[in-house]
C-alpha cells in the first residue's frame, strides 16, 4: 500500500482550555465526511477522558453514530472500551493481541475493531477501581514522566497503528488525529519527534492558541520548534547523504539532534540492507519511517522551506472585552474577504445580536441549503424550515424577527462543527491546503463558544511562523485602513507620528514602525499588563489605544447614520477628547472611576459601557454628567441596582422609547460593584451572561 | 622547543555550567542500549525500595542536599543507558545517605555525587586543551577523543575491541576510515566514556545488590551470578568482553594451556575480594542482562557493544591493586604486569582510571562532632577546592595539582595520597597507568594549599 495514503495530525496547544479536543474532533469529523478513514488518538492521559466529551456529544444530532469506541477484553474477559493507559498495562504484561480490524458495522460485541467512516476513538485517563470511588494510579505518572515509558507507549501506538493500517483496503486513506495534553510535557516531546520522521507530507501540526499575548508568544515559539526539528532532520539527512559510505570529508556542525538523527538514519539503512537479504515486509510505523529523509527522496526542499504547509495556527478564544473594536475589524476584513462569510456582531453591553442581514443569508444558502437539496442526514427538520424561511425572507430582517433570530442563532452554534465542515470545503490531501493566503475563517461567536460545549474557530493564519503578534499588528493595519477613511487614516498616522503618502507608505522602515506600534497596543490590550499611573509609557500606550478607539468609534457614528445633531455633539466630545488624550486623561479616568488594577482590555470594556451610556442617551453635557455620577455611585457600593432603576426612570425621560430606557437599565446593572479583582471579574461577568443565555434558550 | 604551560581547572562550578549547556546530557545518539523485557521492568518497577528524601535532608546542609539531588536527577537521567539503575539507585541512595552516615562510621561514601562529576572530567580530558597539546604537540587540533577513535579503529593492540564487534554483528563497518564511520564511533566512545564513568563505582554497594537480589530472585529465580564461585565467574563471562583483560586482552584459542584459566580464576578470587572494580563491572553486567528482553537480538549491535565495552572499563579502573602492590615505605612490586593499563591498548580503561584520580574536587566528606553530651552534629566539608592540570610541553610533564582550603586536609593529602598515588599509578617503569603513548614523559601530583 502506498505510504502516502497514511496522514498523522498532531493538534497541540501550549495552554489548556483553548479548544485543543474541539477542534481535533472537528477536523476529524471533516476527513471522516471526506471519506477518509479516521483513527482518534487521545494522548492527553491525565486529562478528561475524551469519551466522556464524545458521549455527551453524540446526544446531539449531527453528531450522533459518529464515534465507534474501540473496544477490548478486560480482565474478567468483558468488552469495554479501550483506555489507552489501562492498554498500554497490557501491553506491557504482553497481554494483548494487537491487529486491528476493519468492520462496516456497528461492533457491538466485537473487540479490537475499527469501523468505516466513523471516528474511531482510543481515549485515555486514570483508572478506577471496582469501586468506582478511587483513582487508581497504575502507570500515569511514570507515562508522562519516564523516558522509558513513554517509548514504549509509543512503541505500543505504532504497533496498534501498523495493524490497522496492513488491514486496511488500498483505496482507502487513513488519518490518525492525535489530541495531546496542554504544554510540552507528558508524550508532546516524543510526538513531535515522531512526527517529524514521516516528513511534512505525512505528518501535520496543528496548534491550537487563545489571544492572549503569553499564549501567542509559547504557540510561536512551539511553531518555531517544530519547524526547527525538520530543517534539522532535513540538513543532517543531506549531509548523511553526502558522506554515507564515501570517502569525502566535509564540515560537520555536530550538534546533539544532527548526532541523533544521523545515527538513526545511518543505522536505518543497516536495517534496510538487513530486511532486503531477508526480504522481510518493512512495517511503516515501526521501522520504515524515514522514508522521506532517505536520498532519493525529492520532496524536501518544497517543504523544509515552507512550514506553513505542515505547521497551522488556529486563533481560539478571543476575548469578550474586545468584541466590539475586533468585531468591527473581522467583520470588515471578512466580507473583504470573503462574501460568504457569517458574521455575528453581539452587542456586548444589552446582549443584543446584530448582523448583516446579507451576509448571513448567503451564508445559510451556502451551507444549509445545498445541505438540504444534497439530502443530507442529521440535520433535524425544525431546523430544516426555519434555514428554508430564512432563505425565502432573506431581504426583509424584521424587527420583530430579531428575537427569533437570536434563538436561531444559537442553534446554529449548536451545528458549528457541522457547519465548519461544510464551510471548509476540504477535498481529497489537500485538507491543510484549504487556507489561502491570509485570514480566512473568523467566527466570532464569542460567549456562546461556552454553552454549545465547542469553541469558536477565530482566524486561521498561515505564515506564522516568523512572529504571531507582528502578525496579527499586520492585520490591524490591514483591518484599520479598510475601516477608517483615508482621511482618518491620515489622522491616524499623524497620532502615531507617522507620515503618510497616499494609502501606502513611503518606505518599510515606516510600515514596520507602524506594524510594531500598533502590535505593542496590542500587547497591552490583550495582555496582562497592568495599568500604572506611575510607568509614563505605559500610559501613554493607553492613551495610544484611546486615540485609536475614539477613532473608529467616530467612524462608526457616521455610518450608524445618526440624526445630524447628535453626529455633531458627538464629534464636538470626540475631537475634544482626541486632542487632548493623552495619559493623563486615561489617569484621570482611572482615578475619578476609583478603577485601580486594571489590565487595558478591562478598562477598555469599562470605558466603552460609558461611552455606549453617553451615546444612547446623552444629548447634553449634563446628562453625561448625570451618567458619570451613576457609575460613580454604583461603583463606590453607594447606589443599588434597584436605586439607579429607579434614579433612570425618574430622570432620563427624554429618551425615545421604554425599550432605551431598558437598554441603560441594563448596561448600569452591567457595571459590576467592584473592579479590584479584574481577572475574577471577566469570568464571573462570562458565566453570568452565559447562565442568561442558556436560560433563555429554554424558555 | 620552547617550554611551554597550558592548564585545565576542573571545578564544581565547571561541572554545573556542563550541566547547564546540556554538555554531559545530550553526548547520547543511540538509545536505549538494549532492548529491555517490559515485564521484568515492571516487576522491579513494583517491587522496588522507595528514597526517604525528607530524612535525607535531615542530614545534609543545604548545599550539600542541593549537589546531591542535582546529582540524582542527573542519574536519573541515564536511566534509559542503564535501566537497572532505576531501582539500583534507590538502594544505594538508602545505603549510602541513610543507613551509613551515623558517627558509628565517619567515612562517608558519595559515589552518587563522584561519579556524574567523574562523567565531567572524562568529558573535559576529551575535548580538552591539555591533551590538545599533548597529543598535537601544538601543530594539530587533535583531541583525546579523535586519538581514542582512531587508535581504537586503526591500531594493532585494540584488534581485539574490532574482533569482539565483528563477532557481534558480522561486520566492522564502525572502524572503517571514512567520515560518517568515524564520526559514528567517537559518539559511541562519548556514549561508552559516560556510561562507564557514570557508573564506574557500581561495585562499592555491592553487597546490597545482595539485598535486592534477595526481595527480587527468590520470586523469579533469575540466575544469580553472585554466588556461583569463581570458577562459574569464569566460564559464564568467559565470552563477555569484561574478562578479557585478564587474559592479557586476548581471546582464548585451542593452544591455550588449561594452567591459564586457573589463573584467571585466581584473578577473579582476587578482584573480587580486594576491589570494587570486578563486583562493579559483574553487577552492571547483571543487572542488564537480567532486564534484556529474551532471545530479541533485533536491536542494533553498535548500541550493546556500549554495555560490554563500558563494564571492561569499570573492572580495570580499579585494578590498580591487583596489578601492583605498595608497601608502607611506597615500595612498589609489581604482580601481574599485563593488566597495565595504556593509551594505546585500553582506552576507555586508561582515561576513566586518570579522570577517578583527577575527580577530588567537590566531594563531600562527613564530619561529626559532639554538640553536646547526647547530640552529635554532621557536617559536610568539601576538602578538595578544584584540581588543575598543567602540561609542560618542554620537559612533557604533567602536572595534576589538588588545592586546599584547610591546612589538615591539605598536609593529609601532601603526606598520604599523593606519595601512594604517585607510585602505584605513575611511576614511569612500574605504576599502573603506562602513559608513554600518549607522549607524556612523566605525571607529577601535588598537592596545594589555597
Amino acid at each position: 500500500m502506498s505510504e502516502n495514503k497514511i496522514k498523522l495530525i498532531s493538534v497541540e496547544s501550549r495552554k489548556g482550555g483553548v479548544g485543543k479536543t474541539s477542534i481535533a474532533l472537528s477536523l476529524a469529523r471533516i476527513l471522516s465526511k471526506k471519506g477518509k478513514e479516521v483513527i482518534f488518538l487521545d494522548f492527553d492521559l491525565s486529562g478528561t477522558e475524551l469519551s466522556l466529551a464524545t458521549k455527551a456529544l453524540e446526544q446531539r444530532s449531527t453528531w450522533a453514530n459518529s464515534f465507534n469506541y474501540v473496544k477490548h477484553k478486560n480482565k474478567n474477559g468483558k468488552n469495554e472500551e479501550i483506555n489507552l493507559v489501562d492498554l498500554f498495562e497490557l501491553y506491557m504484561t504482553g497481554q494483548i493481541p494487537l491487529g486491528l480490524k476493519w468492520i462496516e458495522s456497528n461492533p457491538i460485541n466485537q473487540h479490537f475493531t475499527l469501523q468505516y467512516n466513523k471516528i474511531n476513538i482510543f481515549s485515555s485517563g486514570l483508572s478506577r477501581s471496582d469501586n468506582e470511588r478511587e483513582y487508581v494510579s497504575l502507570k500515569n505518572p511514570s507515562i508522562l514522566y519516564d523516558d522509558l515509558h513513554s517509548m514504549w507507549f509509543l512503541e505500543m501506538i505504532k504497533t496498534l497503528l501498523d495493524g490497522a493500517r496492513q488491514n486496511l483496503s488500498d483505496e482507502k486513506e487513513l488519518v490518525v488525529i492525535i489530541d495531546n495534553s496542554p504544554g510540552y510535557s507528558g508524550m508532546e516531546p516524543v510526538v513531535e519527534d515522531w512526527l517529524t520522521d514521516f516528513g511534512p507530507d505525512r505528518a501535520k501540526f496543528l496548534f491550537v492558541s487563545s489571544s492572549d499575548v503569553q499564549d501567542i508568544i509559547a504557540t510561536r515559539e512551539s511553531i518555531e520548534r517544530v519547524h526547527q526539528v525538520y530543517r534539522d532532520k532535513w540538513d543532517t539527512s543531506r549531509v548523511f547523504s553526502s558522506i554515507y559510505n564515501k570517502d569525502v570529508n566535509i564540515e560537520v556542525d555536530e550538534y546533539p539532534r544532527f548526532r541523533r538523527f544521523f545515527n538513526r538514519l545511518a543505522e536505518d539503512n543497516e536495517t534496510k540492507s538487513k530486511q532486503r537479504s531477508k526480504s522481510k515486509k518493512a512495517k511503516i510505523f515501526q521501522d520504515d519511517c524515514l522514508s522521506f529523509y532517505q536520498p532519493s527522496a525529492n520532496l524536501g526542499e518544497s517543504y523544509c522551506e515552507f512550514p506553513e504547509k505542515y505547521i497551522h495556527l488556529i486563533f481560539n478564544r478571543i476575548p469578550h472585552f474586545i468584541s466590539t473594536d475586533f468585531s468591527e475589524y473581522l467583520k470588515t476584513v471578512l466580507i473583504f474577504q470573503d462574501k460568504s462569510f457569517i458574521n455575528i456582531v453581539k452587542n456586548a453591553n444589552n446582549r443584543k445580536i446584530e448582523f448583516d442581514g446579507v451576509v448571513h443569508s448567503l451564508y445559510v444558502s451556502s451551507t444549509f441549503i445545498d445541505k438540504i437539496k444534497q439530502g443530507a442526514e442529521n440535520i433535524n427538520n425544525e431546523y430544516h424550515e426555519y434555514v428554508t424561511s430564512l432563505q425565502i425572507n432573506q431581504d426583509s430582517f424584521s424587527d420583530a424577527k430579531q428575537n427569533e433570530y437570536f434563538i436561531a442563532i444559537n442553534r446554529i452554534l449548536l451545528f458549528d462543527e457541522y457547519l465548519y465542515a461544510a464551510y471548509c470545503g476540504i477535498e481529497g490531501d489537500t485538507f491543510f491546503n484549504f487556507i489561502p493566503e491570509d485570514v480566512f475563517l473568523i467566527k466570532n461567536i464569542e460567549r456562546f463558544s461556552s454553552i454549545i460545549g465547542g469553541n469558536a474557530l477565530v482566524i486561521k493564519r498561515t505564515n506564522i511562523a516568523q512572529t504571531a503578534v507582528k502578525e496579527m499588528a499586520k492585520i490591524a493595519v490591514e483591518a484599520y485602513s479598510r475601516l477608517v477613511s483615508p482621511g482618518l487614516l491620515n489622522e491616524l498616522m499623524n497620532h502615531l507620528n507617522i507620515r503618510e503618502k497616499g494609502f501606502g507608505f513611503s518606505s518599510e522602515n515606516e510600515y514596520s514602525k507602524v506594524l510594531n506600534y500598533i502590535a505593542n497596543i496590542f500587547a497591552i490590550q490583550f495582555g496582562i499588563i497592568k495599568l500604572d499611573i506611575t510607568d509614563k509609557s505605559i500610559m501613554e500606550r493607553a492613551a495610544s489605544f484611546l486615540k485609536l478607539h475614539s477613532i473608529l468609534l467616530m467612524e462608526t457614528i457616521k455610518r450608524e447614520k445618526i440624526e445630524g445633531h447628535i453626529v455633531e455633539w458627538l464629534s464636538n466630545i470626540f475631537h475634544r477628547k482626541v486632542d487632548k488624550l493623552n495619559y493623563e486623561l486615561v489617569e484621570f479616568y482611572i482615578k475619578e472611576l476609583h478603577i485601580q488594577g486594571l489590565t487595558l482590555g478591562s478598562f477598555m470594556e469599562y470605558y466603552s459601557v460609558i461611552y455606549d451610556l453617553q451615546r444612547r442617551i446623552t444629548f447634553s453635557e449634563r446628562d453625561a454628567e448625570f451618567i458619570k455620577n451613576i457609575v460613580i455611585a454604583k461603583l463606590s457600593d453607594k447606589l443599588s441596582d434597584e436605586k439607579a432603576e429607579s434614579y433612570i426612570k425618574k430622570v432620563v425621560f427624554h429618551s425615545t422609547s421604554s425599550k432605551e430606557i431598558d437598554d441603560i437599565i441594563a448596561i448600569v446593572k452591567h457595571i459590576p460593584d467592584s473592579f479590584s479583582v479584574d481577572p475574577l471579574f471577566i469570568v464571573q461577568e462570562s458565566v453570568k451572561n452565559i447562565i442568561e443565555v442558556d436560560w433563555e434558550i429554554q424558555k | 622547543m620552547t617550554n611551554s604551560l597550558t592548564y585545565q581547572n576542573f571545578t564544581l562550578d565547571g561541572y554545573y555550567n556542563a550541566l547547564r549547556n546540556g554538555n554531559l546530557k545530550n553526548v547520547s545518539v543511540g538509545l536505549p542500549f538494549f532492548k529491555i523485557d517490559k515485564n521484568a521492568y515492571n516487576y522491579f518497577l513494583s517491587n522496588g525500595s522507595n528514597v526517604n528524601y525528607s530524612e535525607i535532608r535531615k542530614r545534609l546542609d543545604e548545599k550539600t542536599y542541593c549537589q546531591f539531588r542535582s546529582s540524582i536527577t542527573f542519574c536519573r537521567c541515564h536511566e534509559v543507558y542503564f535501566p537497572a539503575y532505576r531501582f539500583l539507585i534507590n538502594e544505594c541512595i538508602n545505603d549510602e545517605w541513610l543507613s551509613m552516615v551515623d558517627w558509628h562510621k565517619a567515612f562517608h561514601r558519595d559515589h552518587l555525587i563522584h561519579q556524574p562529576l567523574t562523567a565531567y572530567v572524562v568529558q573535559e580530558l576529551l575535548t580538552g586543551n591539555v591533551f590538545k597539546e599533548i597529543l598535537g604537540m601544538g601543530d594539530t587540533d587533535e583531541t583525546l577523543l579523535d586519538r581514542i577513535a582512531k587508535i581504537t579503529a586503526e591500531d594493532g593492540d585494540t584488534l581485539y575491541l574490532r574482533e569482539y564487534y565483528q563477532a557481534m554483528c558480522g561486520n566492522t563497518d564502525l572502524f572503517l576510515r571514512n567520515q560518517c564511520s568515524r564520526m559514528r564511533l567517537k559518539w559511541l566512545i562519548m556514549d561508552t566514556f559516560l556510561l562507564a564513568a557514570l557508573f564506574h563505582d557500581l561495585g562499592y554497594p555491592f553487597r546490597f545488590l545482595g539485598t535486592l537480589r534477595e526481595k527480587l530472585d527468590l520470586q523469579r529465580k533469575h540466575q544469580n551470578y553472585w554466588y556461583l564461585g569463581v570458577n562459574e565467574i569464569g566460564k559464564v563471562f568467559n565470552q563477555r568482553l569484561v574478562l578479557f583483560p585478564l587474559r592479557g586482552y586476548q581471546k582464548p584459542d585451542i593452544t591455550t594451556p588449561d594452567s591459564w584459566g586457573q589463573r584467571v580464576c585466581k584473578l577473579i578470587e582476587q578482584s573480587m575480594a580486594k576491589t570494587h572494580g570486578l563486583p562493579g563491572a559483574l553487577s552492571f553486567l547483571y543487572m542488564t542482562d537480567i532486564l534484556r528482553s529474551f532471545h530479541d537480538l533485533s536491536d542494533y549491535p553498535a548500541r550493546r557493544f556500549r554495555i560490554e565495552w563500558a563494564a571492561m572499563a569499570i573492572l580495570m579502573h580499579d585494578m590498580a591493586g591487583i596489578y601492583a602492590e605498595i608497601d608502607k615505605d611506597n615500595h612498589i612490586t609489581q604482580k601481574h604486569d599485563y593488566l597495565r593499563l595504556s593509551l594505546n591498548r585500553d582506552p576507555l580503561s586508561f582515561v576513566l582510571t586518570l579522570a577517578d584520580l583527577i575527580q577530588d574536587f567537590a566531594r563531600p566528606s562527613a564530619s561529626f562532632s559532639n554538640t553536646s553530651k547526647h547530640s552529635v552534629s554532621v557536617a559536610f566539608p568539601k576538602r578538595c577546592a578544584g584540581v588543575t592540570l598543567e602540561w609542560d610541553s618542554g620537559t612533557r610533564t604533567l602536572g595534576i595539582y589538588y588545592k586546599y582550603r584547610n591546612s589538615s586536609d591539605y598536609a593529609r593529602n601532601r603526606n598520604e595520597f599523593v606519595p601512594r598515588n604517585q607510585i602505584l599509578f605513575f611511576d614511569p617503569q612500574v605504576g599502573y597507568l603506562d602513559y608513554q603513548d600518549a607522549s607524556i614523559l612523566n605525571v607529577k601530583l601535588c598537592s596545594e594549599k589555597i
